[in-house]
């Protein structure tokens, strides 16, 4: 099994690539949260601008960059597809919009951290 | 068709196929593997099981539909509440809608069977077991009162101390491996044996749907299933996962059931959905717009419905900034949904409309799920759900959900079919009135209980006080209940009836477009004379001659003389075809494991563990033989009709739905493990009064070096299967007894190791989930161990060898999985916790 098949643009595991790093975020963020709140909690008079949401807001960035970067990929990637009814073309813009809801779910999921304090 | 062998299918020729997939006769039908047996049977269980759970409802609404009645007591009605949730979610939503798939993927997909035939059957049977199980309490009087999420501790021990309970985590567990067993089966047929040409672009998108949705299955259940084992293993062995005292914690169920439940919803919905998509591009007369974007819903709908599990547990005390999270991620999951709402709607308002019967469902649904879509975003909103937590608004919202979102669309899909199975036509004029009463009914019933709810009426409470402003409300919803029974009863006659007066249909009676309508109506066992080749994403559309052209043998897989049961499996993406596939036919191995699998159910319920343990080994045994008996055959009969396009038979390649198959499987093995990890992680953080030695309970350096023994075991193996694919099977025999020694090495270590640890499993929550993990790894360990020696035996008897280096290929997964986790295990349950320090 050659994994740098599956990085390919066309690759079918492009489909479930974006949403998948999508969830390792989602898990990172809750589990994380869950975790510094039991034993290192920011003090709660410091609201929402705190180390730890700076933290989580900052994995956020790193993330939606990630997704935005395989996104521009996989256009560029089905701009190069000549025929128009290929799969692999096909592939290639479903997952391209994956990406971008992808960066768009983890946008929107971490929103609350820019104002809610974390631990209370 | 290029390359596609043309020919004529002979009367001869039919008569071949047709005695090659044919049931056997009498009693011997319960040996039946074929899938469209086992997907009817799917469906009329699933429909007996409906018929169960909707005279529970009416139960229930009788003794609500006037205040401070007691017709029923508050014991007897927790029975009902809870039987009801159950049997309509576990027992008919799923596993009818399983059947649905079961009984069109292979027809829609051009093929002539399931890839695993033998799973369907044993699929089947632990659903009819384990049913039986469940309903057998509520015939006993003893069934589970604690709600169909069972929630401890009201479900445990302490507070239910009769069988009820058991008979729910039991025969539910017993259940899910149907559900399992579906979910893995689906996934690799859709995935390895679609008809030549059908690109993934060209997929029907109800494939896509039941791809998604069985892809949901394998991860979302083992969550429920592992809950399962631990509330059972509480209950029966005192193991305090869930008791605080111990340090457990309640709240662990929650999050592992609710894991499983909230994607369930989508589980169940998919599938409908699926149904939409199909039906209504086939009376809107035109191709579903937006056929991308739809799919692009599907899976995003798929992964975002796995994120929302907490917004049941919004008033359980979670920080704020969690439940904003959980909030905005259940607000999320309505735009996938809204996709396809939109696609539907575009392809109706593009296309000419012909309203038959299909379609009013199909516009009944529209209406009621959009309802409850959106009283699902108000109940995302956290202060809203803290003010109608647990109240009728929403029981109210859930069956708009699911009522609306599954059942409606089913019964668009039954009629739509019907002609399909029957060969004839259902009755329009008892069907518009059914659709109308149960409509009407529905309505009555549950949009007045979403008032009911406001006005601050609980759910799960047997009566109420007259002059709370309830009164008038659900009287009404009770004879609105009546009313859509009424309804329903009038469909299942309409359609039972049809059997015998409906008028005959005529070839494609809906112009559709997809691959099943090309066959005989009732279709035959073998689905297609000739395997079609497809050229568009609407096959019937493009191509109206494809059905007379399959019939005289234009297609694939003509030639019979193999006398097996053959298909084309395709690649994944492509679907180019690559193999020859002999599935196995007609079987007693499933029902006789079933039956093993339902004595160590009954053995366990009746606290007759020797006898259980009798029977686990008995399944096991049984199971293992199946494998013996399923593997490849010594000599594979030429397939003449293919020789042409040189294709190897599965046992001659080294890659294969067989091989899929165990990867997916070791992904549902994967998601249980993960769940238990979360336990883990959530009982440490969480829990209490968690706590934790100051030292590990075993030994770090013994454990390693039982890892070191793991990973020469998984060396050996992985060594002797890349030799066997590169055609050396010199010293094959030996090697494999080799990898056989090193594994039992490693597996005598751990159980010596398991043995020696001095865990207090009743009194501590910590020392009862690594009891679990070493019980998890010695399972697999032992597991292991046995394949391969079964591997070296097949390798003497000639069934293994480099003309046939399958199997090997197949078990290596399991090998690489083991290890995987073993070394998972020991960094995250015996050395990670050496850093913490004791927790007290």
């Amino acid at each position: 099994m050659s994994w740098r098949r599956w990085c390919k643009p066309g690759h079918p595991a492009q489909l479930v690539l974006g949403l998948s790093i999508w969830g390792i975020w989602f898990i990172a963020m809750y589990a994380g949260l869950s975790v510094v709140c039991q034993f290192v909690a920011p003090a709660p008079q410091d609201g929402a601008a705190n180390w730890l949401n700076y933290a989580l807001f900052g994995l956020t960035l790193i993330v939606i960059t990630l997704l935005l970067l395989l996104a521009w990929r996989g256009w560029r990637y089905c701009q190069s597809v000549q025929h128009d009814n290929r799969p692999q073309r096909f592939v290639g813009y479903v997952s391209t919009v994956l990406y971008l809801m992808a960066a768009l779910a983890t946008l929107a999921g971490a929103l609350p951290v820019l104002v809610l304090p974390p631990c209370i | 068709m290029t390359d596609m062998k043309k020919a004529t299918a002979s009367a001869a020729d039919i008569n071949k196929l047709a005695q090659i997939w044919a049931n056997l006769p009498g009693w011997g039908s319960l040996a039946a593997v074929n899938h469209s047996t086992i997907g009817l049977r799917f469906m009329v269980t699933g429909m007996v099981f409906f018929l169960i759970g909707g005279v529970l409802a009416m139960l229930i609404r009788t003794q609500l539909a006037l205040p401070e009645q007691s017709i029923i007591s508050a014991d007897v009605y927790g029975q009902l509440f809870s039987m009801h949730g159950s049997v309509m979610m576990f027992l008919f939503a799923i596993p009818v809608l399983e059947g649905l798939a079961i009984y069109l993927i292979p027809k829609m997909t051009g093929s002539r069977d399931l890839l695993f035939p033998r799973i369907s059957a044993l699929g089947y049977y632990c659903y009819l077991f384990g049913g039986i199980i469940i309903m057998f309490s509520l015939v006993l009087g003893i069934a589970p009162a604690s709600g169909w999420f069972m929630y401890t501790p009201l479900s445990s021990s302490e507070f239910s101390p009769g069988p009820g309970s058991d008979f729910w985590l039991l025969g539910i567990t017993f259940v899910e491996i149907s559900a399992m067993a579906a979910g893995i089966e689906l996934t690799v047929s859709i995935l390895c044996s679609r008809a030549k040409g059908m690109t993934l672009n060209r997929m029907p998108l109800f494939c896509w749907y039941i791809l998604v949705m069985a892809l949901m299955i394998v991860f979302g259940f083992p969550p429920l299933i592992l809950a399962s084992i631990l509330l059972e293993l509480e209950r029966a062995a005192g193991m305090p996962f869930f008791t605080v005292a111990a340090g457990g914690d309640p709240l662990l169920w929650q999050h592992l059931f609710w894991l499983f439940g909230h994607p369930e919803v989508y589980i169940i919905f998919l599938p409908a959905a699926g149904i939409v998509s199909t039906l209504i591009p086939v009376f809107s007369g035109r191709p579903i717009v937006g056929y991308r974007w739809v799919v692009i819903g599907i899976i995003l709908t798929g992964f975002i419905s796995f994120g929302l599990w907490v917004h049941h547990m919004f008033t359980v005390g979670i920080p704020q900034l969690a439940q904003a999270f959980f909030s905005v991620a259940s607000m999320l999951v309505a735009v996938p949904t809204a996709i396809q709402v939109f696609a539907w709607l575009a392809t109706l308002w593009y296309g000419k409309v012909v309203f038959r019967l299909p379609m009013l469902w199909i516009c009944g649904f529209l209406l009621i799920f959009v309802c409850g879509g959106l009283t699902g975003v108000m109940l995302a909103l956290v202060p809203f759900n803290w003010q109608v937590h647990d109240t009728h608004f929403v029981v109210a919202h859930m069956h708009y959900v699911l009522v609306g979102g599954m059942f409606f669309p089913l019964i668009a899909g039954l009629y739509y079919w019907l002609p399909l199975v029957s060969g004839r036509m259902p009755s329009e004029k008892i069907g518009r009135c059914g659709f109308w009463l149960t409509f009407t009914g529905f309505n009555l019933t549950f949009l007045l209980m979403h008032l009911t709810g406001l006005l601050g009426m609980p759910r799960r409470v047997y009566t109420y006080e007259a002059g709370l402003g309830w009164d008038w409300l659900n009287l009404l919803s009770s004879v609105g209940s009546f009313i859509m029974a009424i309804g329903v009863a009038m469909v299942l006659l309409d359609l039972l009836l049809h059997f015998w007066f409906g008028k005959r249909a005529s070839a494609n009676p809906w112009h559709a477009d997809t691959l099943e309508w090309a066959l005989d109506m009732p279709p035959a066992q073998y689905n297609f004379a000739s395997l079609p080749v497809v050229t568009s994403r609407q096959p019937l559309w493009h191509d109206p001659t494809l059905p007379q052209r399959i019939a005289a043998g234009e297609g694939g897989m003509t030639n019979t003389t193999s006398g097996r049961r053959e298909n084309w499996g395709t690649s994944a993406v492509s679907a180019r075809v690559q193999q020859n596939l002999h599935l196995p036919g007609n079987s007693w191995w499933p029902l006789c494991s079933a039956l093993a699998l339902a004595a160590v159910c009954i053995s366990l319920l009746c606290r007759w563990y020797p006898l259980a343990l009798l029977a686990a080994a008995g399944a096991l045994v049984l199971l293992l033989c199946w494998s013996w008996h399923n593997g490849a055959n010594l000599q594979p009969a030429a397939s003449p009709a293919d020789a042409k396009l040189a294709l190897p038979l599965e046992s001659q390649s080294t890659d294969g739905p067989g091989r899929w198959g165990m990867v997916v499987t070791l992904l549902a093995n994967g998601a249980l493990f993960m769940a238990l990890l979360f336990g883990w992680f959530y009982l440490w953080t969480a829990a209490p009064q968690w706590s934790a030695p100051a030292d590990g309970p075993l030994p770090v350096t013994l454990l390693l070096l039982c890892g070191a023994l793991a990973s020469v075991a998984v060396w050996q193996f992985n060594r002797l299967s890349v030799q066997l694919a590169d055609g050396q099977d010199s010293h094959l025999h030996r090697q494999l007894w080799l990898c056989v020694l090193t594994g039992s090495a490693h597996f005598i270590l751990l159980l010596s190791l398991f043995m020696m640890a001095p865990l207090a499993y009743t009194s501590s929550a910590h020392d009862a989930v690594i009891m679990v993990i070493l019980l998890y790894l010695l399972g697999h360990a032992g597991l292991a161990v046995i394949l391969t020696m079964l591997q070296a035996l097949r390798v003497a008897r000639g069934y293994v060898s480099k003309q046939r280096p399958y199997e090997p290929q197949v078990v290596k997964p399991f090998w690489f999985y083991y290890l995987a986790v073993y070394w998972l295990s020991i960094a995250l349950f015996f050395i990670l916790p050496l850093g913490w320090g004791p927790v007290l």
